[in-house]
């Protein structure tokens, strides 16, 4: 009976159905086997097939788990660094990228004459009213573009051919020093040393060789011997070889940005051969005062020449 | 976070609840429930991370959790402080499963009961319903059903009796520990 008894306490204590004189009974039993117990216990959880939905937050216990293990924490700090690191890397690259490969461009105003030097120790003179687009660092082909006037003197390197673009007008040399002028009047290459490939849109290219140059009329590149002077701009140096008066006059108006006027124009067979560098418009007259026996004064940017004499008449 | 962090919280997402349910069934203590689940995880990652994409993993913690909450129940049977048993359940060599096999056992032996005493103790143990309510239920007196569930609990004491050895297969181990 005893026996009996004890299962039943037992039970009623399993399911919290006990009296607290049948429990005190129950904790008295346990003492006494608690080995027993203990397998009891067990059993009876394992017995115990209902499958109990007691609601507990993962989410909580999650927070408390990831923290103390730092599974999130720590690998968002080195996201987050490995994404500032990646940041600034771009950056730079792009800022060093943007420096070496952003077109710079220079340009010029009226009587303004510029001098740039490029990357590789090219030289290039730009003469007034124009403009030239560069890169500063090239990969392969080194290439300008070209608005208006300009003298360059291109630094050898069969590696980096050097082109030129302006409008339809493809420019290219591996080393040497040329002209060109491209203007709505007037399209013209002059080169100076080297040789020189000059390319308009498709027509076939033609090679320019030194004192050599070429005039695009009507699209049509056309072969044409260097005018004397038309780089003095560039030179500062005046050459006149047994150059007619009529074309010095117009050479020195051009050059000085004056007006000549002339009460009796000269013979075509007066010529003059000399070579002015750096001079002054005054001390240019002065010789030509000399050879020829005129006279001469200035206004303003006004000149009137009398009395001209050829001596080889 | 790495690809081993997402698969442990994926793991820890699906199977919190049901461990937590699981432990419960042992210790009847919410909190005590959620610690030991929260333990069991714990050193899950630290010792038994490789195993975080294999199905066993499963297994593995609800034998932990199990395992830890014997620990438990022995140290307050016992009346062994906490602080004199540090036991690393997981610590424990994996074995497939033993523990379903345990329980099936006992399963099966429920099932063996007398048709009426099996009646009550199954609206107890899985409807949970109260002494009253199965006594109302089933039309019977209250000391009838606390008879038949007394009849259970003896069933169940003589089937530990009888596979002893096989129930102990896991107990032993842990007592051995807590005795080191």
């Amino acid at each position: 009976m005893e026996f009996e008894d004890i299962n039943i306490l037992l039970a009623k204590h399993f399911v919290n159905e006990t009296s607290s004189a049948e429990e005190t009974e129950v904790q008295a039993w346990i003492n006494q086997n608690k080995e027993e117990y203990l397998k009891l216990r067990i059993a009876w959880a394992d017995a115990n097939t209902t499958a109990l939905e007691h609601p507990y937050n993962p989410s909580n216990a999650w927070d408390t788990i990831s923290n103390k293990l730092h599974l999130e924490k720590k690998p968002i700090y080195l996201r987050n660094w490995s994404i500032a690191a990646a940041a600034i890397l771009i950056i730079s690259f792009c800022g060093i990228w943007y420096y070496f490969l952003n077109t710079i461009t220079t340009q010029t105003l009226t009587g303004e004459v510029k001098h740039v030097q490029l990357y590789d120790g090219s030289l290039i003179t730009l003469n007034e009213n124009s403009s030239i687009a560069y890169k500063r660092r090239y990969f392969g082909k080194r290439e300008i573009n070209l608005k208006g006037e300009a003298f360059f003197e291109v630094k050898r390197d069969e590696e980096h051919p050097f082109v030129v673009h302006s409008d339809s007008l493809k420019v290219t040399v591996l080393g040497t020093s040329f002209y060109i002028k491209n203007s709505d009047k007037q399209k013209n290459v002059t080169v100076i040393t080297g040789k020189v490939k000059v390319e308009v849109q498709d027509k076939s290219p033609l090679i320019l060789l030194p004192g050599q140059a070429v005039e695009i009329e009507n699209g049509t590149p056309m072969k044409k011997e260097i005018q004397a002077n038309q780089l003095a701009w560039q030179t500062n140096t005046l050459i006149f070889n047994n150059t007619s008066l009529q074309q010095v006059f117009k050479t020195l108006e051009k050059y000085y940005n004056i007006q000549i006027k002339i009460t009796n124009p000269p013979a075509t067979w007066c010529t003059l051969t000399s070579e002015y560098k750096d001079l002054p418009i005054e001390k240019v007259l002065k010789e030509l005062e000399l050879l020829f026996g005129l006279k001469y004064s200035i206004t303003g940017n006004e000149i009137f020449i009398t009395a001209l004499t050829c001596k080889n008449e | 976070m790495n690809t081993e962090s997402r698969a442990f919280k994926s793991l820890f997402y699906t199977h919190y609840q049901s461990l937590c349910n699981y432990a419960f069934k042992y210790l009847s203590d919410h909190d005590e429930s959620k610690d030991v689940v929260q333990e069991v995880l714990i050193r899950f990652w630290e010792i038994k991370r490789d195993m975080i994409s294999d199905p066993a993993a499963k297994y593995y913690l609800f034998t932990a959790v199990r395992n830890r909450c014997i620990t438990i129940l022995r140290k307050k049977i016992y009346n062994i402080s906490t602080d004199e048993v540090t036991l690393e359940v997981a610590d424990e060599p994996y074995i497939e499963q033993p523990e379903r096999d345990v329980q099936k056992l006992i399963q099966e032996a429920m099932d063996g009961l007398p048709p009426k005493c099996r009646e009550v103790f199954t609206l107890s143990r899985v409807e949970n319903l109260t002494y009253k309510q199965i006594a109302e239920k089933l039309n019977i007196s209250i000391k009838t059903v606390e008879n038949q569930m007394g009849k259970a609990i003896k069933h169940m004491r003589e089937f530990i009796k009888k596979h002893a050895i096989l129930i102990l297969i896991l107990l032993l181990y842990i007592w051995n520990k807590i005795g080191e």
